[in-house]
């Protein structure tokens, strides 16, 4: 049965808009005013990486309605009944499918980085999944730059991934728009036993977003790390959350959120650390923190640690504040014009994230940076 | 030239009046010593100076080369040839030793920016002169260093930026006799009739090795007391109490 037939089923109807603690957003915001037929995009990547993936045995694919396999149909019926009262999932699939897959057969080892770019020209809504898949012992790379170039006002992100048993994944997924725009990003990586993966995201969303990202440790012996960086401007607004579940023994997660907050932005971080009855000898930190450079920026971060397990690790530190005034007096002391100093200041602030990133990333962050930089203060200096 | 005239300068922090009708003249060349004890306001004076936002002049005037600078911002200030050494200097990971005293000195020189193996060389020159290990060239800016490696770090600074008047507050607190005379030695190399240079320090030992034109005890922020080298040894002798 196709997945839009599957939604149809008396189970998929009545969902809700998903409440995350903290985060508090218009609903209507992130709906969808028209059905999506056709969608209007293409992929590149580098093709030293497209090469070495295919020598190996690996696979990138485009999914559509008409091309879509059995297995691809599983695995997203298996994210939607995952999170089948969200509304915004089961809005995300009622529409024409539209996609791509990464297949990383086992014990492959894939060197060159695939630096994967995805450009959405919609003008109306517009959705995209991204499948990821790797076998046991394979390791890859993979910087994931959505750009959304078209007037779509609304539009949908989901990414699905599961790493089978000793694999490793570093994931960086960059969103970009042109025009204002408001962008539900839902996400999740299984991982098995003894596994790394480390997920960067930095969405440089204009406009609204909203968002639920987790990593879940299903096997004993693995690690996860998600990494939020998020540079919020003019009346930006974003809602995040993101999570590790840890559902093995001796699992170890990090969690590590840095926002920016210029102009009149408003940001909630919400961040969750779950350690399930039986994961013993678990490890779960976590770290938000928000700058508020911008006049009047609102912003507020919940660190949450979920604990049914004694035997466990488990910390998290959050912050909500302007830079260091005293820090910036230093650097005006010495003559740094204060434009200057301000800037030096937010990259101190966000360089634990910032690493994280590859050059061409940063790059992008930096520009946002500088924009926001543009906009008053509310330092008074 | 740096001429700094203070006059009838009074100095609350918090609406608490700290500093009260404090004058003082420093003129082209000298190196004035400031001392005095806990409390008294000698922090308070140095950072008014240097514009920090905390301290708000009250009544009074503080003039350098004729010019009032109570009205100028802190960048301002220090492009115009002040320089603080701060008693507490702070932490900045995220910039380079390097990259910050770099970006210091091109944002003096305007649209011209010092080439940078010019100005490798001269910090290079500089640290070696202050005994300070290279690779603090790209450590985080004060990061992690000893409370002796930030004063050698404000002394290098202050080499490199060459300001006309420099403030210097407790350079030589919590140093050891050695890292005191390379300071005093950093110190001494700017001696020059284009700089001024106001000390704080409690200790007659550093003016051993950096011999002050004039010195100036401060209590109860006011300059109670103006004399030669000579006062800061009487001071050694009788304390504070009995000197006024
Ligand atoms: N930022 C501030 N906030 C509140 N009070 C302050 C502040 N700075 C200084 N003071 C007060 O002003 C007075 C003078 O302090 P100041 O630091 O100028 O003294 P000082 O002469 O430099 O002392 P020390 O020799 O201990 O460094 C003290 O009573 C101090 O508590
Ligand atoms: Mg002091």
């Amino acid at each position: 049965m196709s997945i839009k037939k599957v939604l149809k089923t008396a189970e998929f109807q009545h969902p809700h808009f998903p409440k995350y603690l903290g985060i508090h957003y218009t609903p209507e915001d992130f709906d969808f005013h028209s059905d999506q037929n056709t969608c209007d995009w293409k992929w590149h990547a580098n093709q030293n990486a497209i090469a070495e993936i295919k020598a190996k045995g690996g696979q990138i694919s485009r999914i559509d309605a008409c091309t879509i396999q059995s297995h691809q149909t599983q695995e997203i019926l298996n994210f939607i009944h995952t999170h089948k009262k969200n509304h915004y999932v089961i809005q995300h699939f009622s529409q024409q499918i539209s996609g791509l897959e990464v297949i990383i057969p086992e014990n492959t080892i894939i060197q060159k980085p695939l630096n994967l770019n995805i450009d959405v020209f919609n003008q109306l809504s517009s959705n995209y999944s991204l499948l990821l898949n790797l076998g046991t012992n394979s390791r890859i790379t993979i910087n994931q730059q959505v750009i959304i170039a078209g007037q779509a006002s609304n539009a949908s992100l989901i990414m699905i991934g599961s790493q089978n048993d000793n694999s490793q994944l570093k994931l960086t997924t960059t969103i970009l728009n042109h025009s204002n725009l408001n962008l539900v990003l839902f996400g999740n990586l299984d991982a098995a036993r003894d596994c790394q993966t480390v997920w960067s995201l930095t969405p440089g969303i204009h406009g609204g977003l909203l968002g639920d990202v987790a990593i879940n440790l299903n096997g004993q012996g693995s690690f996860g790390r998600l990494n939020v960086l998020k540079t919020g401007t003019v009346s930006d607004h974003c809602g995040l959350q993101a999570s590790v579940n840890h559902y093995a023994p001796h699992t170890k997660s990090r969690i590590n959120m840095r926002g920016v907050l210029f102009g009149k932005s408003k940001v909630n971080f919400t961040s969750i650390g779950n350690i399930v009855k039986g994961a013993s000898g678990s490890d779960a930190q976590q770290e938000s923190r928000l700058m508020t450079v911008g006049e009047t920026t609102h912003g507020t971060v919940n660190p949450v640690l979920l604990i049914d397990e004694n035997d466990v690790n488990a910390g998290h530190a959050a912050s909500v504040g302007q830079y260091d005034l005293d820090e910036l007096y230093y650097l005006l002391s010495r003559g740094i014009p204060i434009m200057q100093a301000r800037k030096i200041l937010v990259y101190d602030f966000i360089s634990p994230v910032m690493q994280e990133f590859d050059k061409r990333i940063q790059k992008i962050i930096t520009a946002a940076i500088e924009m926001g930089s543009g906009e008053s203060f509310n330092d008074n200096l | 030239m740096a001429e700094l005239v203070i006059r009838h300068l009074s100095v609350a922090v918090q609406d608490k009046m700290i500093l009260d009708d404090v004058n003082l003249n420093i003129h082209d060349g000298e190196i004035h010593a400031l001392m005095g004890p806990n409390g008294t306001g000698k922090s308070t004076l140095s950072e008014t100076i240097m514009g920090n936002p905390r301290y708000k002049i009250t009544d009074g005037k503080i003039l350098m080369d004729g010019r009032n600078i109570a009205k100028m911002k802190i960048d301002e200030r220090a492009r115009a040839g002040i320089f603080l050494a701060m008693q507490y200097p702070v932490e900045v990971a995220g910039i380079t030793n390097a990259d910050f005293i770099h970006s210091a000195m091109n944002a003096r020189t305007g649209n011209q920016n010092v080439p940078v193996l010019q100005f490798l060389d001269q910090l290079h020159q500089n640290m070696e002169i202050l005994n300070i290990d290279p690779a603090y060239t790209d450590r985080g800016l004060n990061k992690d260093f000893s409370g002796g490696e930030k004063k050698r770090n404000e002394i290098l600074q202050l080499m490199m930026l060459k300001p006309t008047l420099a403030i210097l507050d407790e350079i030589d607190s919590g140093l050891d006799i050695d890292a005191l005379k390379v300071v005093a030695k950093g110190i001494n190399s700017m001696r020059d009739r284009k700089f001024s240079c106001l000390m704080v320090t409690h200790y007659q030992r550093l003016l051993n090795y950096v011999v002050p034109d004039v010195v100036h005890i401060m209590m109860n922020g006011r300059i109670v007391k103006t004399g030669g080298p000579k006062l800061a040894m009487d001071l050694e002798n009788t304390g504070y109490e009995k000197l006024i």
